[in-house]
């Protein structure tokens, strides 16, 4: 297996060979207008921060209710989880989470810190990639069927919806996404990874109401109407 | 179906349709979002059921009576809908374990599937260029915040860093929430 030529740096290459271990498991749903839509929700969060990041956004053809954000900007929603949602303000929130993952590096960090533990054990020095990309491929496997710690997945919703909100969407719709999530039941097997990889929603609720979400400025409800109708007429291509 | 099973079922149902959380503090409910409080005092720890939100005000029914109140107010996390530990296989506080779904994407499909990265680069091709994704959100009235936008750092949960792992900033209130 050999890497897109467009990987450039290490955390790219280590994004793009997740991020396709991920559409191994799922692939790209066939709907142009959905992945362009999805896009340009992403792209305009993406326009009022500085990560530098090429971000490359895409819906999976899966009914799982999940989503997933690889290193170097690759993020990915089932649309399982898109047919969870009401609203564009909903799926900003989603998105925005799973940004606020590659942001902060989560699950790169990860992946370096096995390289050093990897290192460690074969007595080599760590200064250099020493895997190769098939071990590296399953290692990324093992990380998102795994999931990350609980502070990581509060970090993504506390930096997710600072950065919608200040992209210009509504904060409270993390309220409405977290809250359905918690409806669903227990037992609904599209929804076990996910719920088995994240702290439960009412505990990330109590969590951002705790850390004052409902303080955050809000749009006006026009332009909340109106994007949540553009998200209604996508909803219908699935 | 036999006796046994459709009382499991009916729990089940029972347990998927009501929205139980429950009162952090003793508080009041509100006529409407941003309203006048009416009515005698919720004790803390009182259940109330979610009947509908309204940005950051939720409507409840709580004993006999029904009313607004803020989703601050509430604890989502001790209600007994949704997932629990015992659900998800979680074990304890902070750990996580893989789950064998039966249907969905599971971990099993992740860690056994072909990767593709044909599909990676096919990613790509649906990005728009900075000018279409102006436009785009002029057309949805997405009108970004020049100013400071952060939440306080303050987690619920004990940690040894704080989560974004800077330093607290005050958080941004200008009480907007009336619809």
């Amino acid at each position: 297996m050999t890497s897109s030529v467009t990987a450039q740096t290490d955390e790219e290459k280590v994004g793009e060979v997740a991020a396709g271990r991920i559409l191994g498991a799922a692939p790209l749903v066939d709907v142009a207008i959905a992945q362009r839509y999805l896009n340009l929700v992403g792209q305009t969060i993406a326009q009022s921060q500085d990560g530098g990041y090429k971000w490359r956004f895409g819906v999976l053809k899966t009914d799982s209710v999940n989503a997933f954000a690889t290193p170097g900007g690759f993020v990915m929603v089932t649309v399982g989880l898109v047919k969870q949602l009401q609203s564009e303000d909903e799926l900003a929130f989603v998105l925005a989470h799973e940004m606020a993952h590659v942001l902060r590096r989560h699950h790169y960090r990860v992946v370096l810190r096995q390289r050093l533990a990897e290192a460690a054990a074969k007595n080599l020095q760590a200064a250099t990639d020493g895997s190769t990309n098939s071990a590296l491929s399953q290692a990324s496997a093992e990380i998102y069927a795994r999931g990350l710690d609980k502070t990581s997945e509060f970090e993504a919703d506390k930096l997710g919806v600072e950065l919608m909100t200040r992209a210009g969407y509504d904060p409270a719709a993390s309220i409405g996404v977290l809250e359905r999530l918690q409806r669903i039941k227990g037992d609904d097997p599209r929804t076990e990874l996910l719920f088995s990889t994240h702290p439960s929603p009412g505990e990330r609720l109590d969590q951002l109401l705790q850390i004052g979400v409902d303080g955050l400025p809000r749009p006006t409800s026009d332009g909340v109407g109106k994007r949540a109708a553009r998200f209604q007429q996508i909803l219908k291509h699935f | 179906m036999n006796f046994r099973a459709l009382i499991v079922v009916g729990a089940l149902i029972a347990c998927a349709t009501a929205s139980g959380q429950t009162f952090k503090e003793e508080g009041r409910l509100f006529d409407k979002p941003s309203g006048t409080a009416q009515g005698a005092s919720i004790s803390a720890g009182t259940r109330a059921n979610v009947i509908e939100r309204q940005g950051f005000w939720i409507f409840i029914q709580v004993g006999g009576r029904s009313g607004w109140i803020k989703a601050s107010a509430l604890s989502f996390s001790s209600g007994g809908s949704g997932p629990t530990a015992i659900d998800t296989g979680r074990l304890g506080s902070g750990n996580i374990v893989s789950t064998s779904a039966a249907r969905g994407l599971s971990a099993k499909d992740l860690l056994t599937g072909t990767p593709r990265i044909d599909e990676v680069v096919k990613m790509a091709q649906f990005s728009s260029d900075a000018a279409a994704v102006r436009q785009f959100a002029s057309e949805g009235l997405v009108v970004a915040i020049s100013k400071d936008v952060s939440l306080s750092a303050k987690p619920l949960a004990e940690d040894k860093r704080s989560a974004s792992g800077h330093s607290p900033k005050a958080s941004t209130k200008n009480g907007a929430d009336d619809w």
